[in-house]
């Protein structure tokens, strides 16, 4: 839980340059992007550029880019695919779910201390596996403006995949919001990550009870006293929709709170039969019990919700948050903020919030104003934003492999959880900062010079099959098989012009210090020089 | 007499009053002394660590979640509050003369959001936006002879905006070190006059004061924690060596996470706390007889949590909230500030702890006790704080 609006933007130590510059012009939309202009879209709505990446970008326009980041899927190369293929994220949500969720077979079967141990172990598995594949992905994808959307949005409605089970359907989660992300709605997105058993888990509404329902009464007869958790509730509010600020009072939090009762998760210990007679609702592994909803009357962001009303009363309280003007203005804030600058020009905040509010709060309807800002395209020239950790290791890998495949997935999630940021690894629901104050610290400039310098040496195999099975980089495996597995294999291969259209032009001072090196030396420059810790 | 709850609000006011009892008495200055702030984030539930056993209210407030502290806390003293089983190190502490409490402590947040609660804390100035934070502010004031660290990861807000980048020496994974040679220059020199410069800089600065110290430090098998101990019992050994070897670092952060305790407290919170109390006295012993008798470790919150507990044997956010004063260099075994018991009518809405002790009156305490600050240099680390001065 640390922050949002992003925490950064609260200290203003820079004058924004747009605060002080003349005349400034806009970047035509509709019109084929210069290299410039490419490379830029590519490092701000991607992860850096490649020589095909590039070379492809360039056939486009600014408008067709996002078109395309919104509507086509992403392709990755062969040998990524197959890896993915027979990872552990392949087999069906429901089968792992009912063999080790609550209620599962093999978890219930898990008597003893060593049974348990192992399911714990096939559980970080899963986990393992949905980080990695997610960051191979990103990597690989040759449409890297639908990965860096798909990572805006599952960072500003983050999980924290470690948590109990929601290890299980991390993957689960990555995809719904990946197909409702292709919806171009903000509202199909909060209702993706409201419905899905990870969401539910992870904000603890999945046991959330009223208290005079039938589900507690029979609890109360057994002594055990069940209620409210207004945890997503309040994150909902704070968090997903009106943001700090958006003018609910604690009251709306409480009757949200209410409002959502019965939203939860199906187990395997559920009788069908029980089900049906109840009126339960099943959508995937979501399940709505209507046992545990409260029905009474509630009124919430100023509308009275009436008596008797279920899981309509939720789809009624979902669309009431998505289409709130607060929402628009958070949202359209929040985009800004990753998309533009850390202190973004409140003319274009309002634009994008008037934007979002016009459209009934399509995505890339708030992002044409953004684009169209005459701020934007100094932005890219100036490269305004600080890459977050996950972004720099995969521009530092892309620059470093161009266009062959960067398959060692351990290499990734190793190197970004060091530099302390990995999807779905936030343990606090407000997801990661976007802003330069919120990571560079003295500490990410010493990891990023180290990183830069290993991969520089070709001591980072970053082209290393994904071996059978998942290698784990968290505190399981000895330390040593873990230094053995990154050694072997191989780096990708080099070359200076791969890197120098990955860059763009250099500043004189980079070009000053690159004076009198070595080749391997000049490639760790350029990788941690000022230019490529920014985009 | 006046009601303290009066007391404060007119001291907030800005009024000037005489102090009116012992917990209000300045102590004595020492310029030489040393803080350390442990920040718990996620809102720790206060009444669970450090609970009011004698209070009638507790069982019935808390069905399940009192039992532990009823049936088996630590009393501590006179007080009326038992420190929870796992919490034994803080019981020790405190029957040992080195740890204070105040059950009713806080900021003025009203969101009950974490981001912004912690926003207020750090910043210190009681709003929620600013250009910088109390102890970037506080590190400017301590001068050229004495230094501050953050042993985060990343520069947390309360570290932000001051005259220079901070240190920083993440507890955890690879640390700062770096290979010298014409390639470090060469990085240096095309990061100079940027901010990723100043970082750089600052980074290498640290590794040759702090990282060998930290390199020991991480040697001593001790540093490990136990199997399944928490983060920072692991941690405070080497955070202590540090500090000991390092006299001049005169203020120190950490943040610790895992406190949002909606649901399942009693089991979150038994490793939790038994990890905090493992930690505490761990940096004690890193720090040896003579470092400890000149330092005054914090411990706080955001904000504490529902006084009742909720339906899925948690709770939720709440107001006023724990805060732990411990060291060599305190006033001991008490209480410090009031508690009202848990009636309704001493809730806060009916619903949380109010907030009886502004978290900027005891840091700001403790601040003029360790280094020997006027309330001109208070002022600048804490603008507006509310002029009520507490003995630490």
């Amino acid at each position: 839980m640390v922050r949002l609006p992003e925490r950064c933007l609260k200290l203003l130590r820079v004058l924004p340059l747009w605060a002080v510059a003349g005349a400034l012009q806009a970047m035509p939309l509709d019109a084929a992007m210069d290299e410039a202009t490419a490379r830029g879209m590519l490092g701000r709505f991607g992860f850096g550029a490649t020589p095909a990446a590039l070379a492809q970008t360039m056939r486009l326009t600014p408008r067709q880019y996002l078109q395309r980041a919104f509507n086509e899927p992403s392709l990755l190369p062969r040998k990524v695919s197959d890896a993915l293929g027979s990872s552990p994220i392949a087999e069906p949500v429901e089968t792992v779910w009912n063999r080790l969720g609550p209620g599962g077979y093999e978890r219930r079967g898990a008597r003893d201390a060593e049974a348990r141990k192992r399911q714990q172990q096939q559980e970080r598995r899963y986990l393992t596996a949905a980080v990695q594949a997610r960051l191979l992905t990103m990597a690989n994808s040759d449409n890297p403006g639908h990965e860096a959307l798909l990572a805006f949005w599952l960072n500003h409605f983050s999980v924290y995949a470690p948590k109990g089970p929601v290890k299980l359907v991390a993957w689960d989660y990555i995809q719904a919001l990946d197909r409702a992300l292709r919806a171009d709605s903000f509202e199909e997105l909060l209702r993706a990550s409201f419905f899905s058993p990870a969401m539910q888990v992870y904000l603890d509404n999945a046991q959330s009870t009223a208290p005079d329902s039938s589900a507690a009464r029979q609890a109360a007869r057994r002594g055990k006293e069940l209620g409210i958790n207004e945890n997503l509730a309040r994150e909902l509010l704070e968090l997903h929709t009106l943001g700090v600020g958006g003018g609910y009072t604690q009251h709306d939090v409480q009757e949200l709170a209410r409002i959502i009762t019965g939203a939860g998760v199906s187990t395997p210990l559920m009788q069908e039969r029980n089900l049906a007679r109840v009126g339960a609702v099943r959508m995937g592994l979501f399940l709505f019990d209507p046992r545990r909803h409260d029905y009474g009357e509630k009124k919430f962001l100023g509308q009275v919700f009436p008596a008797g009303h279920g899981l309509d009363e939720i789809d009624r309280a979902l669309r009431l948050m998505a289409q709130h003007p607060a929402t628009a203005r958070h949202v359209a804030l929040k985009l800004a903020r990753r998309f533009l600058a850390d202190e973004p020009p409140e003319s274009v905040v309002a634009a994008m919030t008037r934007a979002y509010l016009a459209s009934g709060g399509r995505i890339s309807d708030t992002l044409w104003p953004l684009l169209q800002a005459p701020q934007f395209e100094q932005s890219l020239a100036q490269r305004s934003k600080f890459k977050e950790p996950v972004d720099y290791l995969l521009s530092v890998a892309r620059a470093a492999c161009g266009d062959q495949p960067i398959a060692n997935a351990l290499v990734l999630s190793a190197g970004v959880l060091d530099m302390g940021q990995a999807p779905l690894m936030r343990s606090t629901p407000e997801g990661y900062g976007s802003g330069e104050a919120d990571w560079l610290s003295p500490a990410a400039m010493a990891k990023r010079v180290r990183t830069a310098m290993g991969v520089a040496a070709g001591r980072v195999p970053l082209a290393l099959d994904a071996a059978p099975g998942v290698v784990d980089p968290g505190m399981e495996q000895g330390a040593d098989a873990r230094r053995a597995r990154l050694q072997q294999g191989m780096a990708c291969t080099l070359d200076a012009h791969t890197l120098e259209q990955s860059i763009g032009p250099l500043s004189r001072a980079t070009l000053a210090a690159a004076s009198g090196l070595s080749a391997r030396e000049r490639v760790a420059l350029l990788l941690a020089s000022p230019e490529f810790m920014r985009r | 007499m006046l009601k303290r709850r009066t007391l404060l609000s007119l001291a907030a006011s800005g009024m000037s009053l005489p102090v009116l009892d012992a917990w209000a008495l300045p102590g004595p200055a020492r310029p030489d002394g040393r803080l350390i702030l442990i920040f718990l984030r996620g809102g720790l539930d206060g009444l669970h660590a450090i609970a009011p056993v004698t209070d009638p209210l507790l069982a019935e407030l808390r069905p399940t979640l009192s039992t532990s502290a009823i049936d088996d806390g630590l009393r501590l003293g006179s007080s009326g509050f038992a420190a929870h089983p796992a919490f034994r190190a803080v019981a020790d502490l405190y029957r040992a003369g080195e740890l204070a409490f105040a059950p009713c402590a806080g900021t003025t947040d009203t969101s009950r959001s974490h981001f912004q609660a912690q926003d207020l804390f750090e910043l210190g100035t009681g709003a929620i936006h600013g250009s910088s934070g109390f102890l970037a502010r506080a590190a400017d004031a301590l001068g050229t002879g004495r230094g501050a660290i953050s042993f985060t990861r990343e520069i947390p807000l309360a570290f932000q905006g001051g005259e220079s980048v901070p240190q920083v020496a993440p507890l955890s994974g690879s640390g700062l070190k770096l290979p010298p040679g014409r390639l470090l220059e060469a990085l240096r020199s095309a990061h100079r006059g940027l901010r990723t410069g100043e970082a750089l800089e600052q980074a290498l600065a640290t590794e040759t004061e702090v990282e060998s110290a930290m390199t020991m430090a991480m040697e001593v098998p001790a540093a490990r924690g136990a199997p399944g101990a928490g983060a920072f019992n692991r941690v405070a050994n080497t955070m202590g060596q540090v500090l000991r070897n390092n006299p001049r670092l005169a203020m120190a952060f950490l943040d610790l996470g895992g406190f949002d305790t909606h649901a399942n407290e009693e089991a979150i919170l038994s490793r939790g706390l038994a990890d905090l109390g493992a930690g505490l006295l761990a940096l004690k012993t890193a720090l040896g007889q003579d470092e400890w008798q000149r330092t005054r470790v914090v411990v706080m919150s955001e904000f504490g949590r529902t006084v009742r507990e909720n339906g899925t044997r948690g709770t939720d956010h709440g107001h006023g909230g724990l805060m732990l004063l411990c060291g060599g260099s305190g006033r001991g075994a008490r209480m410090v500030g009031d508690f009202g018991g848990l009636t309704e009518r001493s809730l806060n809405e009916n619903r949380d702890l109010p907030v009886l002790v502004d978290w900027r009156s005891v840091l700001a305490a403790c601040m003029e006790e360790a280094f020997a600050w006027n309330g001109a240099v208070l002022d600048t680390v804490f603008p507006g704080r509310p002029r009520q001065r507490l003995a630490v």
